[in-house]
């Protein structure tokens, strides 16, 4: 068994504060939340904007998951990392909203069944490829593979934890992820081929 | 923690994404960059994930930050007083059903999936080995309907020992965040998974009765009571030692119970000697029910009060 590093960007230290910040907003400390914000609004905001493209939703999401961190920050047991706990409760409150709202949310099981194409060697350049057709591409991925590329490389999750946002067991998430890398080479690939 | 060189492929091709982020360990990563070196198929894996990592860090890097506002609206709504009127509603039965139904149907992605497909698998097995049997004699028929009932009582009793816990739950901590008590979501889950058992059992019974004859009624009634009871013994079990030890106890219990002139059930004595254990009886039925009630009355006490302070 080889051995990865604790969660995301977080040294020991910030991880053993980040614990002392729930303790202090589990005993109604508003500085606490307001500290926890302020180090977590980027990453919880990006994977909001992920699961909605409507910003205003994403705000009022972003409060939502505040509001509840407030509620249940006591049940942090720190069996995962506080990203990931926190991570895990956006991603909780706006499948909530959004079922309520009847708003549309993709069928995950489908997309986890999706045939996985032939590995083949990359065989194109990132600088080639310019940051608003990045854009456009992850715009057209599925919400669950951009919701696990987000996790994957930019809150820099690992399986396990990633297993634990998502709710799904390790295998799920690492044949989510090969499937989204494929998804997102097949629709460059696509746009290039339609270039030449 | 063991670091062994990775030799194969797909153990390397895991790590890349961890290896990109720069969150391996100081030996995991010489031995990956060691692999690497030499390895053409991973050199190509790395390229692939490179290209990713950079296409979503790109891609990210002109994410919007929220307004600065909503820290405001947070403290205004946990400062807001809750309304009357919300409270009544959420007291109404329509409310109540409607949220039942919600939890309930929740759990169903959330249990494993390899609960589903064993089970039907190891019905479908047992279903086959009594076929494979032609049980055509009275004695045969009896051995083979003996058979197919320790298939499904197995397959009920491994079901529930697999539903609640830290160890076999994924979002276990995160499902302790939420207001829903712990209890009603263990008993939405037992639910599920004793009633697809139960499907799953009447389908191989009608089958088995359509193929052989025989009252199908007749055939529920040699595995209703012990698929409920052992279902239930696991669950209990599973609450308070662990998954794997109340598949075991449970296992090993319905083996002695469904052979009882096997010389291991005379060399052990098993603890419930007034229990008919191999039909459907009122008594069984009620330590089922005694048993339930045990595990959801003390269904280990969740951390929500005091894990932090």
């Amino acid at each position: 068994m080889l051995a990865l590093q604790g969660s995301g960007q977080m040294s020991g230290e910030s991880l053993i504060d980040d614990v002392q910040l729930l303790k202090r907003i589990a005993r109604e400390d508003r500085q606490a939340l307001a500290e926890l914000y302020t180090r977590y609004q980027r990453p919880l905001f990006s994977y909001l904007l992920q699961l909605t493209p409507d910003y205003g939703l994403a705000e009022e999401l972003l409060q939502d998951t505040l509001v509840a961190v407030w509620k249940s920050a006591r049940t942090f047991e720190g069996r995962s990392s506080v990203l990931t706990w926190l991570v895990g409760i956006a991603r909780r409150q706006a499948h909530n909203t959004l079922r309520q709202r009847k708003l549309p949310l993709v069928d995950i099981s489908e997309l986890d069944c999706m045939p996985a194409q032939e590995l083949e060697p990359e065989a194109f350049a990132l600088a080639s490829v310019v940051r608003d057709e990045l854009a456009q591409a992850f715009r057209q991925l599925a919400p669950v593979h951009r919701e696990v590329l987000l996790l994957t490389f930019i809150q820099e999750l690992s399986y396990q934890e990633i297993a634990t946002v998502l709710e799904v067991p390790v295998g799920t998430v690492k044949s989510r992820l090969s499937n989204a890398r494929r998804a997102l080479r097949a629709f460059l690939d696509a746009r290039e081929d339609t270039k030449r | 923690m063991n670091t062994q060189i990775p030799d194969n492929h797909e153990e390397v091709a895991e790590l890349l994404p961890a290896y990109l982020n720069g969150r391996l360990d100081a030996v995991t990563l010489s031995l990956v960059d060691e692999h690497l070196a030499s390895c053409l198929l991973c050199q190509q894996e790395l390229a692939a994930w490179e290209f990713v990592w950079g296409a979503t860090r790109q891609a990210f890097a002109i994410t919007p930050l929220p307004s600065t506002q909503v820290m405001d609206a947070v403290w205004a709504r946990l400062d807001a007083p809750v309304a009357q009127p919300q409270i009544a509603r959420r007291g109404s039965p329509w409310h109540a059903l409607t949220r039942l139904w919600l939890v309930f149907r929740a759990q169903i992605p959330l249990l494993h999936k390899s609960i589903w497909i064993a089970s039907a698998l190891v019905c479908l097995f047992g279903l086959t080995l009594t076929i494979l049997m032609h049980p055509h004699t009275a004695g045969l028929k009896h051995m083979a309907s003996s058979l197919l009932v320790l298939f499904i009582v197995v397959v009920g009793a491994s079901g529930s020992a697999f539903i609640y816990g830290s160890s076999i739950d994924p979002g276990f901590e995160l499902t302790l965040t939420t207001p829903t008590s712990m209890r009603f979501l263990m008993l939405c889950r037992m639910a599920l998974v004793l009633g697809y058992n139960f499907l799953l059992a009447l389908l191989a019974s009608a089958v088995f009765a359509l193929l052989y004859g025989g009252s199908l009624w007749g055939f529920i009634q040699l595995w209703l009571g012990p698929l409920l009871f052992f279902s239930s013994l696991g669950l209990a079990i599973s609450l308070f030692v662990g998954s794997t030890f109340a598949l075991l106890c449970t296992a090993i219990i319905e083996v002695f119970r469904s052979f009882p002139n096997n010389l291991a059930s005379r060399l052990i004595n098993l603890p419930l000697p007034s229990l008919d254990l191999n039909s459907t009886n009122p008594q069984l039925l009620l330590v089922a029910f005694l048993l339930i009630i045990f595990a959801v009355l003390f269904v280990p006490k969740q951390p929500r009060p005091n894990s932090l302070t």
